[in-house]
């Protein structure tokens, strides 16, 4: 890889390290939330429902509630009515407030009906089985496709409520709606000469993260409620307890240990709200892990989507209008889905930049299947492969290499991306990035195909795409860095590291602009009591997003210490200079050293 | 009822109902390292050694490892770390979580195979999924780590 202008001289920055936990990783040390919890637990589980649509007409936990060691068995009485999301996102949340903890109608097979808590695995279990749960089946909404307007309401309460304009309606089973377009497209694509007209169709998929959802909690010192979970978003995390349970953020704590993976499944707290209500009811620790099972039906998967495209161009293969209707497929609930639909549309269409009109319409409906959540990619993904399949069918019909093709149609820098809020691609190297990888694939030599005489034909294929990183506008990030006795330094985060190395790169990065070494700085992340607030780790921008928040705070704290080094040398502060070791007058050569610096401070 | 085992070359004693699976006792006797991932033999975390060999704790009933010997990456902790730096130097640890079962599979192939190939080295392997990695960065890790051992044995066989 070529390193960027500017980067050669990096000291640290650059340099492959080995990660900042690797020792505690690699020689399996107790690290991740289970391995935390205390013994003394609480195991908590869920009873799901069996049906995709129904309504819980009695609940019978008397025997159940008789079986040795067990807590509680709580139900959809114990838990206020009032309705949250558990989608991980900036407030105000464009995901609608359509969920309650435990819920007297079930909207799908795993939905939860009631939890039940005792002292050990088996007594939980035993428990479970005792529990008698009288439903009334209901029809359900199942294909996506006839959700809309259908007379079967998945959310017909009159206490859901859509905190954003994305268009939502529950009595139209709408978790959003909208349209963005520019230029006219039924003119242009009745002007085309060829116009591909298309409908792909993408399922559901899961992170399948090695580490299923987990979490465990409990009272501290002050009686306040103490998260600790697998999860990218810990600050949303507060938010959402402090919504689900109707009680004071300040009485919320959430910590983020290691964590065994996300990819987008733990931007939904998929697991936090049960152990929470457990130990807000009972005062006692509790914990719960979802099994394999339970994170693969009960979860936050990928959306389903079925994307209409059509798309026109001339004879010489100009793309002259692009127009794609998405329907999403929310599920129960709509965590992500107003958001992901967005992407399906806005990282697909601004490829092809020289259109002369665009539309993008998109529906994205309730149903009786297990919600949708966050997933690399976030809807881009699905969009970019019905509108790049649609691109190589044209190809096809004109006969021309793909790659051509995009060549001639591709957004370039400077352009302006009218289907990407009119914004300017003021960062594209897109045209680069194809050269080098047709360079790579061989692809003249090998396109279409090889006969490889053996029986075997070898062909190649291309698909573009485009990606940010993190949400313009709205993504934070913060640290906040603090010069210890001894001068060393404790940075804090609040970006959540996964895996994905944020504790690490962030440290090389406050490293290289306090000009000193990684081990003179303390990594810690992420308290909610005591990391700076961060939106958390999604949309691969932690590099980018709170590593540029690093920088500054790295500035802002060069300037104090050289201010504190001028009092302590009695000189003007315009006099001195600070080399990561110690502040130097520089007229006089009288210097300071950090340690001394970091010392005196106290 | 009450068994007796080897755990790292001590001796412990533990009450097991007839349908518990070593997994979670070897947890509840501290070895943290032993991870749940599928719960059905699927994902390789739970991989320890039984008698020496790897076996997948998630299935093996506990009352059947009375008076046996099991070994968790706890019980080769020093060598754990050794192949961990060569897999901390490839960006095969990322969330991690995978970790200690895959070693324990690596470590225990170290011993069964003499000089694998790339291909033996899959295969030995296929049974350790990983999330993070796409695993290219586990068999440059693991070929270095071999080559190195190899090196050593060299070397001691001519002292």
């Amino acid at each position: 890889m070529n390193m960027t202008e500017g980067s050669k001289d990096m000291r640290v920055v650059n340099q492959a390290v080995p990660k900042v936990d690797a020792e505690a990783l690699v020689t399996g040390k107790a690290v991740y939330t289970n391995d935390l919890a205390p013994s003394d637990c609480l195991i908590v589980k869920i009873i799901r429902s069996p049906h995709a649509h129904a309504l819980i007409k009695d609940i019978n936990t008397a025997r159940a509630e008789a079986v040795p060691g067990i807590e509680c068995i709580l139900t959809y009485k114990d838990c206020p009515d009032k309705r949250f999301t558990l989608a991980g996102q900036t407030y105000p949340e464009a995901s609608p407030y359509d969920r309650l903890i435990l819920d007297q109608r079930m909207r799908f097979v795993g939905d939860a009906a009631a939890i039940v808590a005792g002292t050990s695995e088996e007594a939980v279990k035993k428990a479970m089985k005792l529990v008698r749960i009288k439903y009334e089946v209901l029809e359900p909404v199942l294909d996506f496709r006839t959700a809309k307007d259908n007379p079967i309401l998945v959310h017909p309460e009159d206490n859901w409520k859509s905190l954003c304009p994305v268009g939502a309606d529950n009595k139209r089973n709408l978790c959003a709606q909208g349209v963005s377009e520019s230029g006219d497209i039924e003119a242009v694509l009745a002007d085309c000469d060829y116009v591909v007209d298309r409908v792909y169709h993408t399922k559901a998929n899961q992170q399948a993260m090695m580490e299923t959802f987990r979490t465990y909690t409990c009272l501290d010192t002050y009686g306040r409620l103490n998260v600790v979970s697998s999860t990218q978003v810990p600050f949303h995390v507060r938010r959402i307890l402090s919504n689900a349970l109707d009680i004071p953020k300040s009485k919320v704590r959430v910590i983020k240990p290691r964590i065994g993976g996300g990819f987008g499944a733990k931007q939904t707290a998929v697991s936090e709200v049960y152990p929470a209500l457990v130990t807000w009811k009972t005062g006692k620790p509790a914990k719960i892990i979802f099994t394999r099972e339970e994170s693969l039906t009960a979860s936050s998967p990928r959306h389903e989507m079925e994307m209409h495209v059509r798309l026109g161009a001339d004879k010489e293969g100009h793309i002259r209008g692009i127009d794609l209707y998405t329907l999403s497929n929310t599920g129960a609930f709509g965590e992500h889905g107003p958001t992901t639909v967005g992407l399906s549309g806005h990282k697909s269409i601004p490829l092809y930049g020289k259109a002369e009109a665009f539309r993008f319409t998109y529906d994205v409906v309730y149903t009786n299947v297990m919600s949708s959540g966050a997933y690399r990619g976030y809807g881009a993904t699905q969009g970019l492969f019905a509108v790049e399949s649609a691109v190589n069918e044209l190809a096809k019909i004109l006969d021309m290499d793909p790659t051509v093709l995009r060549e001639m149609n591709m957004v370039r820098e400077g352009d302006v991306m009218p289907a990407y809020y009119g914004e300017t691609a003021e960062s594209c190297a897109l045209d680069r990035c194809l050269a080098r990888a047709k360079e790579m694939i061989g692809w003249d030599e090998k396109y279409p195909c090889r006969d490889m005489g053996n029986g075997k034909v070898r062909g190649v294929g291309v698909a573009m795409a485009m990606q940010g990183s993190g949400i313009s506008n709205v993504d934070t990030g913060s640290v906040a860095i603090k010069v210890n006795d001894d001068g060393f330094y404790s940075l804090m985060i609040g970006a959540t590291d996964m895996g994905t190395g944020c504790d690490t790169i962030l440290s090389q990065m406050a490293a290289e602009c306090l000009a000193c070494d990684m081990e003179d700085i303390i990594v810690h992340g992420v308290d909610t009591d005591t990391s700076p607030y961060d939106c958390g780790s999604y949309a691969s921008s932690t590099t980018y997003v709170t590593g540029m928040a690093v920088v500054r705070t790295c500035e802002a704290l060069v300037g104090k210490i050289c201010e504190r080094g001028a009092e302590y040398l009695g000189c003007s502060v315009d006099d001195v200079e600070f080399n990561g070791a110690e502040v130097i007058n520089l007229k006089t050569g009288e210097s300071i050293t950090r340690k001394e610096i970091g010392n005196r401070v106290m | 009822m009450e068994i007796q085992f080897t755990l790292n070359k001590k001796q412990v004693t533990a009450e097991v109902g007839a349908d518990t699976v070593l997994l979670g006792v070897l947890r509840d006797l501290g070895c943290k390292s032993v991870k749940c991932g599928c719960e059905t033999t699927n994902c390789g975390l739970c991989t320890v050694w039984i008698d020496g060999k790897s076996r997948l704790s998630c299935s093996v009933l506990a009352a059947g490892i009375d008076g046996h010997e099991v070994t968790t990456l706890e019980g080769v902790e020093e060598e754990a770390a050794e192949f961990g730096r060569f897999l901390a130097a490839e960006g095969g640890e990322q969330c991690g979580f995978c970790s200690p079962g895959f070693i324990m599979n690596v470590l225990a192939m170290k011993r069964e195979l003499e000089d694998p190939d790339l291909e033996e080295i899959k295969e030995y392997l296929a049974g350790n999924l990983c999330r993070c990695t796409g695993y290219m960065s586990q068999l440059r890790a693991i070929q270095k780590y071999m080559t190195v051992q190899k090196e050593k044995t060299g070397k001691e066989a001519q002292a």
